[in-house]
């Protein structure tokens, strides 16, 4: 109890005694080193050193690192630190007059810390002090360093803040304001491309004064600010990214560090965000791939860092001298560190005023960070920023920094590619019909399908096209179900659907959602007026052509009184009136019925014809039941010629029969896939190539209609509009389209094939085509 | 006019303020939708002060509303709405916005992803409790608030890193990613991390907590100390795992993005303001589903389970019940049997053990660094409080909340911020616990836990009546009671077994306690030998030994009489003195430079805990939140002397200072009302929470930034005090006078206002503690029932002490923020202003304002010292650079061959990557910081200066065991805290 009393003056004691201890050592010392006067460099001193100098003895010079080994920025002081050493280490390799002494103490990131750190550095005689890093410690430590004399350094403090500091002009850096790096990088981010970026930072000065910047330099409408405290534990990477992801932002826009960067980007990965990633300098650094566990989340970042000047030699020499000393090279604010300790070691050198020696050392000064002149504010103009991008394959980072920007010139060099990968996922829908009536064309259009998007993906990289199917069974309610479980997949553009009461159910639902939808098959004349809000388009042309064609091809085969089945649908129904009310033939009867399997019996509707004493059928059917019907007229005995619409002019055609005998002679008309143009020649070798039969109906539609809603997504912007806008002059495998202002495409014409059964097989040719201009005429 | 003040008394309370807030809330909607309002008359009619005023003003009408209608409700029903008055409170803050996006005419657009929110704030509560847990444990058995339990989490996170990094399991972290979930390097990190921490926690609680608790050490001083064990351990990890992130990796494969959950989630958007298109509900089409990592799912399932283990520890065994025994009374508990030293050796055992579980799952998921506790400490704080402290219910209910608040507000600040031109708003989302929190304390000043205990208590005396005066009959009844008496035998069964385990896990503990108690008797051995060594060394001579033996009438008379203070103040001060003058340095200008410094921050510091002892010491409010004070000083002579150009307003410094220092008194005062029926603890969170709200508005509000051209963070560029005057004249006097050429620097002036300050002040505060009116301050410290009772307006004093305490806060702003001619958000940093200010209030002496200025010097001075020895290093002629060179050689043999026994070559690869295995001295330093306030306080617990007594001591009650009296009394130390556990 008696002894605690004491000991807290003994603790005291204790600590007066070390420090005596430590001074009169220092005294021992010097004593001991009488012909070695290590004593500090002061004006009074210099007689001492110049005979020093004759005996060859260095003199001992200090030099004051700020770093900050605690705080948020502690991650990067070891790479400062070894910068430093090295720079000192060459200066005192290469001359033996001064013998430079680095001295460390720690920044902490922290004005209030920082000024006692430059006070013990000034207390221990160092002659500049070289930092701080962060920009608050900086301005701290300049409090305590202008007034006793001693100039300050900073190489990697960016804040505008600095440039005005109240420093007596004492405080020198050599990295380029903040205020400049956000021009770079909004003319960055408005090079890629990017419309409405979200910026993520850091709530701390760099970071805010970099994201107020940017958001007060560009022209793009900023989606989402979102700042955060980048100390760990006090930010939830997963919520700043949903909040982005959420806010349907095209590009974000990262002013963070690394570790905090690297666990936003992972997050943004995770919850689907495709958009473009942009970094500041706190990212622009080859290791900031270590930050990562999940590397690939890193891949398409492109970052603005300043720019360490053009290849020189400084630069080369410092690079290896330093990546032999184990460091990395691609560091950040490394190059910077060695300049400053070097432009402090020069202007030691030059003697007199200290801060006149240091501007007159940093005028054109040619260092390994570029080629540095300061300003009357101590500020360096830069030499620009690199424009890097970070490009992972095979898990690892591939870091390059192909473009530069200068405050004069801007951007120069080629943009930086990113590579591969980073293809953003756009899902396009296809409303196949797998099931029902023309089930049996759904093969070909899902595989025409699946050659465009194969052929897509392989020529580009921007995107990643995915294909997703869903059955429109040829049935509007059916359709509206699957078009709904599409828009709920995500899909951008819906291909389909190919009945055209499927289409019109399928519109019902794609419409409201924003998801424009471009038909392959539909050519119902109630698809051009659909309440479709602009969404609905088709790269087929309205039946009421095809009618008319139909009516010349009947005609010209000599046909007097045709009778007509026809589905009880829009697409039969539409054919079969717009065939009535064009023909100059009477009509021997018309038949409609309901294709649904069990609804209609295919012997009646035959036996109505032939009762009707008919000279020849137009069917307006599909596969299935048109099927159906013929081999029910030739088991009835029916004779006349035999005439079609598109629903069957397909190849495939015959094996939706079990006696073929019966499809001999079918003429049948279809839309006409363009002239032999390269695309058309190009789908069919790929169509071919696939396996496909080029034959197949509406697969040359299918095919375009997928190849322009990929464009339309590529165009951005309006989905609806890129469509109309793509569509304009289209160059497709199924001829020349240009939507009008109802979706509808004028068509190139149709052909007129016919069957010809021999051995148990179908032989299918389209010798005639018929345009509106010329009507029918040979290939 | 006084017929109006009488009829105004005769209305009831509740009257009063149903109309009171009705006038405010009705003032603020008119402001906000026509722009007409007793505000906007007032002249703040234009800009963003304007609705900020309006805003806070509908804030504070809304809460006298809800205040009063919580009081209105019977009492039956008090409990459910407590526990419903954080929903309204959140209701009230989005009717505000919405009304304010109205008549600015803007639309913001909120995002609610109900997946994202619910799983993140799960992960948030988690994070959270990995800290609280810890803390509740320590709160409810030891009884202090321990600031090391964020170190413990961090030293489970290391320990999982170390094992990472074994032979043993390097292989398996390092494998490819192959698709097979590897489990055993987690699990073995899990329980490594429990049991080593524990230990650590054992061991720590044995070596420094014990002493404490034998002295009978007031709850502060525990706190402070532990405040430096946190700063030893933090500095210990920085030395030997270096400032490097790392991250555990526990098998590649957790790491990939398939290993997550996909939760299906719905997007509820919100449009708040202006909406003439949408609606203010909108269900978004198509969102994607929310992916939720393993390794988040398997921390929020492992600390919710201990927390769960660890209630079923405390009620449903006996061990638990000995535990809640010494909880509530350990001197009850002593005499009934039970060993009390276990029990707190298992409280700190359970409560390190659990944080360093927790810290291993974190490490998972965040990047480790030593610096990643703190942010979670404070609002682990938050958690506590906001379920009662020392409740593991309402923990576990506290800490779902905050979780909650924390997940919510981020998409809300995200989207109301980007509508109101504030995109830093985000920012915010870290304090949004704290706001919640106060907000929720105002209306029930004792928490939700309280509200809980109280609920179950009113419940179990129902049912016991019920049963006693009307035993229903019927099958209904009968069924219940059925089920009720088989839930009854399944948990006796389940607690026979428990006690069967528990009796074998306290056996072991009764192990670990012996091989405990050796070590520390083994310590204390030692000590005594030493001390033994040492007596004959001071006794050799005769005459020392006559000087020795009579050193109570010397110099240390009894430093508990004014004259032996004053002699103890004067020695203090002359050792401390003497040691700046030793400091070296190079020139006389850099000498000067140095010791006008150390004097200004003295002067700063000493400000600072003057105010402290003033809320603290004197008037027993526990001020945690003297830096918000000294903030608002700093901060308003900053903005108002900065230039107009740059977003300043270009006043004089002299009116800037007047003004920052009213209104931080101003702010002092209205600060009492809505806290003044706060407990102590809880009113330290509330000031705790203000410093980190100041801290967050200088990041984020962008109305706090001048200085610049540009809109940089942070206040620069203001003018100083008659900077020019002297740089004109009396720089080259002084200058002259100290051999300086070329004047003395500004800041010797500066140091000389310092200490000026600190003088006049100290002055009058001690006359004023002198005063009639100090006598009330300390008669409402020691019992504020009882001073009330005498007549004394409780919550005036209080009020008055408060804004006393903060114009000198403020006035040490104002003085900083010259020093520092810039101001950042960093500084408002809790770890480099609070703590230090706490430690010099506790290191000096509560209660006694010379103990102040010897904390405050040694709080300022410790940095000079061991920076000598840091700077060391960089030059051969420096001081200790031979002994740096030394610790190099004994750092290594540390990590290579006797850590090499613990660890792999690999974890020392790891964090020393150039091979170079070298000492980083500041750490060093810092851990030194953290021994001098841990040993000031093993050694004198009472402070190095302790208060005076006003009358004579009585004799001290003598109890075997305890040197020095418990339970200190009107005059002593701090020590009310203890009375007040619920």
């Amino acid at each position: 109890m008696k002894l605690t009393k004491v000991l807290p003056l003994l603790l005291i004691a204790i600590l007066a005694l070390a420090l005596i201890a430590a001074c009169s050592s220092e005294d021992d010392s010097s004593a001991d080193e009488q012909t070695a006067p290590t004593s500090v460099p002061t004006a009074t001193q210099q007689p001492a050193a110049d005979t020093s100098d004759d005996d060859n003895e260095a003199e001992v010079v200090k030099i004051g690192l700020l770093s900050p080994q605690t705080g948020p920025l502690a991650v990067y002081s070891a790479g400062f630190e070894d910068a430093a050493s090295l720079a000192i280490t060459d200066l005192n390799a290469s001359q033996s007059v001064y013998a430079y002494e680095l001295i460390v103490a720690d920044s902490a990131c922290d004005g209030t810390q920082a000024a006692t750190a430059a006070q013990s550095l000034v207390d221990a005689g160092v002659s500049v002090i070289v930092g701080a890093a962060c920009s608050g410690a900086t301005l701290g430590a300049v409090a305590v360093a202008a007034p006793a004399g001693v100039p300050m350094i900073s190489y990697a403090s960016t804040s505008p803040a600095v440039t005005d500091a109240d420093d007596d002009g004492n405080l020198f850096r050599v990295v380029p304001s903040d205020a400049q790096q956000a021009v770079a990088l909004t003319e960055v981010v408005a090079q890629a491309g990017s419309s409405s970026p979200a910026i993520i930072y850091m709530t701390n000065d760099y970071g805010a004064g970099l994201a107020d910047n940017f958001a007060s330099n560009t022209g793009l409408g900023i989606c989402s600010q979102v700042g955060y405290d980048p100390s760990e534990g006090s930010y939830d990477a997963a919520s700043l990214a949903q909040a982005v992801v959420d806010g349907g932002c095209d590009s974000v826009v990262l002013m963070s560090y690394a570790t905090d960067g690297a666990a936003i980007m992972e997050e943004l990965q995770a919850q689907g965000f495709a958009g473009a990633l942009f970094g500041a300098d706190g990212l622009a650094d080859s290791n900031f791939q270590n930050s990562f566990t999940d590397v690939s989340a890193l891949h398409g970042l492109i970052a603005t860092r300043s720019r360490s000047g053009d290849a020189s030699g400084a630069k080369a020499n410092f690079e290896t001298a330093y990546a032999a000393a184990g460091g990395d090279t691609e560091g950040i604010y490394t190059h910077e560190t060695f300049d400053a300790v070097n432009i402090a070691a020069a202007a030691i050198a030059a003697g007199g005023d200290l801060a006149a020696a240091i501007a007159g050392v940093g005028s054109s000064y040619d260092g390994a960070s570029g080629k540095h002149t300061f300003d009357s504010n101590g500020d360096v103009l830069g030499t620009g920023y690199e424009v890097c991008a970070f490009a992972v394959s095979d898990g690892s980072s591939d870091f390059d920094c192909p473009q530069i920007w200068t405050a004069d010139s801007g951007l120069a060099g080629t943009a930086p590619d990113v590579g591969p990968a980073p293809a953003k996922a756009a899902k396009i829908g296809l409303l196949s019909p797998q099931t029902g009536p023309l089930a049996v064309y759904s093969a070909g259009f899902e595989d025409a399908a699946v050659v465009a998007i194969d052929n897509l993906n392989a020529s580009q990289s921007v995107y990643a096209y995915e294909l997703i199917v869903a059955d429109s069974a040829c049935d509007g309610t059916q359709a509206a179900t699957a078009a709904q479980s599409l828009v709920d997949a995500g899909v951008s553009v819906i291909v389909g659907a190919a009945c055209s009461g499927a289409t019109l159910g399928a519109v019902a639902v794609a419409a409201p959602a924003g998801v424009p939808m471009i038909s392959y098959a539909s050519t119902s004349p109630a698809v051009t007026d659909a309440d479709d809000d602009g969404n609905l388009f088709r790269v087929v042309p309205s039946d009421a052509q095809q009618a008319v064609a139909l009516t010349e091809v009947v005609a010209q085969a000599g046909s007097s009184s045709p009778a007509i089945i026809y589905m009880t649908n829009d697409y039969g129904a539409g054919l079969a009136d717009n065939f009535a009310s064009n023909t100059g033939l009477g009509i021997c009867s018309q038949v409609g019925y309901d294709p649904s399997e069990g609804s209609y019996d295919a012997a009646s509707l035959a036996q109505a014809v032939v009762d009707g004493g008919c000279d020849s059928v137009v069917l307006m059917s599909y596969a299935t039941d048109g099927a159906a019907i013929m081999e029910e007229l030739q088991a009835q005995g029916f004779a006349g010629a035999l005439f079609g619409a598109d629903g069957l002019a397909d190849s495939n055609f015959q094996n939706s029969f079990t006696d073929v005998s019966a499809l001999h002679g079918l003429i049948a008309t279809r839309s006409r896939s363009g002239d032999a143009s390269g695309a058309k020649a190009n789908f069919e070798t790929a169509y071919a190539a696939a396996g496909g039969d080029t034959e197949g109906i509406y697969t040359h539609e299918t095919f375009d209609a997928v190849n322009i809603a990929a464009a339309a997504i590529a165009a951005g912007g309006d989905l609806a509009a890129a469509i109309a806008g793509v569509g304009s002059s289209y160059d497709g495998a199924s001829g020349n389209h240009t939507f009008d202002s109802n979706g509808d495409v004028l068509g190139t014409g149709y052909e007129v094939c016919d069957f010809a059964i021999s051995g148990g097989t179908a032989d299918f040719d389209c010798p005639v085509i018929w345009t509106a201009d010329s009507g029918l005429a040979n290939k | 006019m006084s017929e109006l003040r009488l009829a105004w008394g005769r209305i009831a309370s509740w009257q009063r303020r149903l109309l009171l807030s009705a006038v405010l809330l009705l003032d603020a909607v008119l402001g906000m939708s026509t722009g007409t309002s007793v505000v906007t008359l007032i002249g703040f009619s234009t800009g963003d002060l304007k609705w900020m005023l309006l805003g806070a003003e509908m804030l504070s009408g809304g809460l006298i509303l809800i205040h009063t209608g919580l009081n209105a409700v019977p009492e039956r029903w008090k409990t459910a709405s407590t526990i419903v008055a954080p929903v309204i409170v959140a209701i009230l803050g989005f009717v505000i916005l919405e009304v304010a996006l109205s008549g600015l005419g803007r639309s913001a657009k909120v995002n609610f992803n109900l997946a994202s929110i619910g799983l993140s704030g799960l992960y948030w509560s988690a994070a959270y409790l990995t800290v609280a847990i810890g803390l509740t444990l320590t709160y409810k058995i030891q009884r202090f608030g321990n600031f090391a339990q964020a170190e413990m989490v961090l030293v489970g996170a290391y320990v999982a890193l170390t094992l990472m990094w074994s032979d043993r399991f390097f292989s398996g972290s390092d494998a490819p990613k192959d698709g097979v979930l590897n489990w055993s390097l987690y699990l073995s990190a899990a329980m490594a991390a429990f049991l080593i921490t524990g230990l650590f926690g054992l061991f720590t609680d044995r070596v420094v907590y014990k002493h404490l608790r034998r002295k009978a050490a007031s709850f502060q001083v525990m706190m402070i100390a532990s405040l430096g064990v946190a700063m030893v351990i933090r500095a210990l990890l920085y030395m030997r795992f270096s400032a490097r992130t790392f991250r555990f990796i526990p098998d590649r494969d957790w790491k990939v993005t398939e290993s997550r959950f996909q939760v299906p989630t719905e997007r509820i958007q919100l449009n708040l303001g202006d909406r003439a298109e949408t609606g203010l509900l909108n269900l978004a089409e198509n969102v994607n589903p929310y992916g939720f990592t393993y390794t988040k799912s398997a921390l929020v399932v492992g600390i919710f389970g201990a927390v769960l283990l660890i209630m079923f520890l405390l009620h449903k065994t006996r061990y638990g019940r000995q535990m809640r025994a010494v909880a509530d009374n350990p001197d009850l508990s002593a005499s009934s049997g039970i060993n009390v030293e276990r029990v707190y050796g298992t409280s700190a055992f359970l409560s390190a053990g659990i944080s360093g579980l927790g810290g291993a799952m974190l490490a998972a998921i965040l990047p480790i660094n030593p610096e990643l506790g703190i942010s979670l400490l404070l609002p682990a704080f938050a958690v506590i409080v906001l379920g009662t402290i020392g409740s593991l219910p309402g923990l576990l209910i506290g800490a779902i909340f905050v979780g909650f608040v924390r997940a919510v507000s981020d998409p809300l600040l995200i989207g109301a911020g980007n509508a109101l031109d504030r995109p830093t708003a985000s920012g915010f989302a870290e304090v949004m616990p704290f706001i919640f929190l106060i907000g929720v304390l105002l209306l029930t000043p004792k928490g939700i836990g309280f509200a809980m205990h109280q609920w179950s208590l009113d419940r179990t005396r129902r049912q016991r009546s019920q049963t006693v005066i009307e035993p229903r009959s019927g099958s209904v009844y009968e069924g219940w009671r059925t089920i009720e008496s088989a839930i009854g035998s399944v948990t006796s069964v389940i607690s026979g077994v428990a006690e069967r385990v528990t009796s074998v896990v306290g056996t072991g503990f009764g192990y670990l306690f012996t091989l405990f108690s050796l070590l520390s008797g083994l310590i204390g051995f030692t000590r005594h030998r030493i001390a033994d060594y040492l007596k004959p060394l001071f006794s050799g001579s005769r005459q020392v030994h006559q000087i020795w033996s009579a050193r109570k009438r010397l110099v240390f008379a009894d430093r508990e009489t004014n004259r032996g203070s004053w002699i103890t103040f004067v020695v203090l001060l002359g050792l401390l003195l003497i040691l700046v003058w030793l400091l070296p340095s190079v020139s006389s200008l850099t000498k000067t430079l140095q010791v006008a410094r150390i004097a200004s921050l003295v002067g700063i510091f000493g400000l600072m805990a003057f105010s402290l002892n003033l809320h603290t010491g004197m008037t027993g409010m526990t001020n945690f939140g003297v830096i918000f004070f000294v903030g608002i000083g700093a901060i308003s002579v900053g903005l108002l002397a900065a230039p107009v150009e740059t977003n300043g307003y270009g006043w004089s410094p002299w009116t800037a200072t007047v003004l920052g220092v009213t209104l931080a008194g101003a702010i002092g005062w209205l600060l009492a009302f809505p806290t003044s029926k706060l407990r102590v603890d809880y009113f330290a969170i509330v000031t705790i929470s203000l410093g980190e709200m100041l801290r967050i508005a200088l990041q984020a509000e962008p109305m706090l930034r001048a200085g610049t051209k540009t809109s940089a963070i942070g206040i620069s560029r203001y003018k100083r005090p008659l900077e020019d005057w002297w740089d004109a004249g009396p720089a080259n006097n002084v200058g002259s006078w100290l051999g300086i050429d070329g004047g003395a620097p500004y800041v010797v002036f500066l140091a000389v206002l310092s200490l000026v300050a600190l003088v006049i002040v100290w002055r009058v505060l001690d006359t004023m503690f002198a005063s009639p009116w100090g006598r009330i301050l300390r008669s409402i410290r020691s019992d504020e029932e009882v001073s009330h009772h005498h007549g004394h307006n409780i919550l005036s004093h209080k009020a008055l002490s408060l804004a006393l305490g903060a114009v000198v806060a403020a006035l040490a702003g104002a003085l900083w923020a010259w020093l520092n001619t810039s101001i950042f958000p960093d500084f408002i940093n809790p770890v480099r202003s609070t703590f230090l200010v706490w430690a010099a209030f506790i290191v000096g002496g509560s209660g006694n304002n010379r103990g102040m200025v010897i904390g405050a010097f040694l709080v300022v001075l410790v940095e000079f010292v061991f920076n000598v020895m840091v700077v060391a290093r960089g030059g051969a002629d420096l001081a200790f650079n031979g002994f740096v060179q030394k610790l190099d050689t004994v750092f290594e043999w540390v990590i290579n061959d006797f850590g090499g026994i613990f660890w792999s070559p690999l974890s020392v690869e790891e964090a020393f990557p150039n091979g170079e295995v070298q000492l980083e001295l500041t750490y060093l330093k810092v851990s030194l910081i953290g021994l001098v306030i841990v040993g000031a306080l093993m050694l004198s617990s009472k402070g190095l200066i302790p208060a005076v007594p006003g009358r004579p001591k009585r004799p001290p009650r003598v109890l075997s065991g305890y040197s020095e009296p418990i339970g200190e009394s009107v005059d002593g130390g701090v020590d009310k805290t203890r009375t007040e556990q619920p």
